[in-house]
């Protein structure tokens, strides 16, 4: 499969049933390539890191935003899709 | 795994609850080849090399807003200082010039357009006289034009004719534009030490050392700063340091990727990243709460000096090792109305003009969107302006003024300007007359540290 950008998506909320499912099922639907997982819990808060690989040409970052946003907010999660490049400027000297 | 989920929740906290955005992108132009003799030439010039260069400016900074999911909040063009463009043309030219830079930045779509300025501090030449006598209609029948003009350096002193000149000047402006509170003032500031690549507005123009076009970039982010203080509320000052420089650190490398990637995609150089904090007027998005986070029960109490040079400092540490090029004003900016905190704190009694006047030697600007009684005589408002000037002049640093006598209004009253301009709080002045030290004129000396040579 032809790769576009790869991008980092976080998620945080309240923790319950079905954060993981939601958020898979809009990747899947977009064609969004998993790269790795990571997720923790912190007392009640959910904390999820996704890096993953939009498909050549068919879906930006702001697409998958806008597609997350539904479903995430629904369950009163934050999600955000951001380009890879932002954390190493933000996280690495 | 190259990154923490600590590191990308902390993102994704700063972008989602903590208001974290870049406040602009400014696209500095050079008007130098526009010049002619020729009123209607110029205007042809002008229009043409703003659409030109800046055709693809708002377009590519919102696609990198969206990557990176980062909000870019306005973006802007700079232009060379129009005085110098204004020189070979006729009296009467500088309204025609406004209104060709303020359509070419509607057609282009970007916020503001900045550069209808003039360098005076220590005389003024024909097209800087223009720039001075056509402001009231300028800034009266433009919408993203903005204005400034230098009055004092350091090495000059300070042109006295011209603080006296401008008095009148703003309040003519607040007069023609009385219906919206005056606006018109809320696009014009008087400096000492202007600089030549500040990509914020009003004072924003293109230094004729600067290029001929270039980007920068201007930062944002009080409510992150203010949050990492929140969580650390028993720090000591060092330890309090150290978490701002982090947390500067990290918001300027956001800035330094939005200009690397608007350079590269546009094709420009890379001008400066400004590391000022500025404030919205959102909830929580204040540089005056960030001060009360500190531990001060309300900004403009006694110790609100001390904490806005710690911020100053802290923020310029961390932002220094961030940013290939900073420049620009670099400091905390503290204007009352744009700033939930700061009018909060004037409606409280708690912040005189005297306070802002102190907290402007330790920050950069200085009276940024005060509002005064619209009745307020000229010659204190060229008074407040003298004041600040020295200020600048004496202490080698950037001051402003960015004054509004709103029509009408007396002390309290308020006035909702809309945006990012937010809603301005009448202050008070003095009672007492600085009329006849006005009214002396001449320039006032610079001060011996000037002589460095």
């Amino acid at each position: 499969m032809n790769q576009g950008p790869r991008v980092v998506i976080s998620v945080m909320g309240r923790n319950q049933v079905g954060i993981m499912a939601a958020v898979t099922k809009v990747l899947a639907e977009k064609r969004v390539d998993i790269v790795d997982i990571t997720q923790k819990i912190v007392d009640d808060l959910f904390l999820m890191m996704i890096v993953a690989d939009l498909p050549e040409g068919s879906a930006s970052v702001d697409m998958l935003n806008q597609a997350l946003r539904v479903p995430c907010h629904q369950m009163g999660l934050q999600v955000v899709a951001q380009h890879e490049k932002l954390f190493k400027y933000m996280h690495r000297v | 795994m190259p990154f923490e989920i600590e590191e990308v929740v902390e993102t994704l906290s700063m972008v989602a609850l903590h208001h974290f955005d870049i406040r602009t992108v400014t696209m500095g132009i050079s008007l130098r080849d526009c010049i002619s003799s020729d009123v209607a030439e110029t205007e042809r010039k002008v229009r043409r090399k703003v659409t030109t260069t800046a055709r693809d400016l708002v377009a590519t900074v919102n696609a990198i807003s969206e990557e990176f999911a980062i909000p870019v909040a306005n973006k802007r063009i700079a232009v060379t200082p129009c005085a110098l463009v204004l020189d070979p043309l006729p009296p009467g030219s500088g309204i025609r010039l406004a209104k060709a830079l303020d359509e070419a930045a509607a057609s282009v779509g970007v916020d503001y357009i900045a550069g209808f300025s003039a360098l005076v501090e220590q005389g003024m030449t024909k097209g800087d006289r223009e720039v001075l006598e056509s402001l009231p209609e300028v800034l009266s029948s433009t919408k993203r034009l903005c204005s400034s003009m230098n009055v004092a350096t350091t090495k000059a002193g300070i042109n006295m004719d011209a603080v006296q000149a401008l008095g009148p000047t703003i309040k003519r402006v607040a007069e023609l534009t009385a219906k919206q509170g005056g606006i018109g003032c809320a696009k014009f500031v008087v400096f000492c030490n202007a600089v030549q690549d500040n990509p914020f507005v009003a004072g924003a123009f293109h230094g004729s050392a600067v290029g001929e076009t270039c980007l920068s970039v201007g930062i944002s982010g009080p409510g992150v700063v203010r949050r990492v203080i929140e969580l650390h509320p028993s720090a000591s000052f060092d330890e309090l340091s150290n978490l701002i420089r982090k947390v500067a650190f990290k918001i300027t490398r956001v800035g330094q990727l939005v200009l690397d990637e608007a350079s590269r995609r546009l094709s420009l150089p890379a001008g400066i990243i400004d590391l000022s904090l500025a404030p919205t007027p959102a909830q929580h998005d204040s540089v005056a709460e960030v001060l009360e986070a500190m531990g001060l029960e309300r900004c403009g109490c006694h110790g609100t000096t001390a904490a806005l040079a710690l911020l100053n400092e802290s923020v310029k540490r961390g932002g220094l090792m961030a940013g290939t090029h900073i420049g620009g004003l670099s400091g905390a900016f503290i204007p009352v109305s744009e700033d939930r905190g700061m009018i909060r704190a004037v409606q409280d009694g708690a912040l005189s003009l005297d306070k802002l006047e102190a907290m402007t030697c330790v920050c950069s600007v200085g009276l940024d969107m005060v509002c005064v009684p619209g009745d307020t005589p000229p010659e204190i408002i060229s008074a407040i302006i003298a004041d600040e000037m020295a200020i600048g002049m004496v202490n080698n640093k950037t001051t402003a003024v960015r004054i509004i006598p709103i029509p009408g209004a007396g002390p309290g009253d308020t006035y909702d300007f809309g945006g990012l301009l937010g809603e301005g709080i009448v202050q008070g002045t003095s009672r007492y007359s600085p009329a006849g030290f006005i009214r002396r004129g001449g320039r006032l000396p610079a001060p011996i540290r000037a002589l460095t040579n």
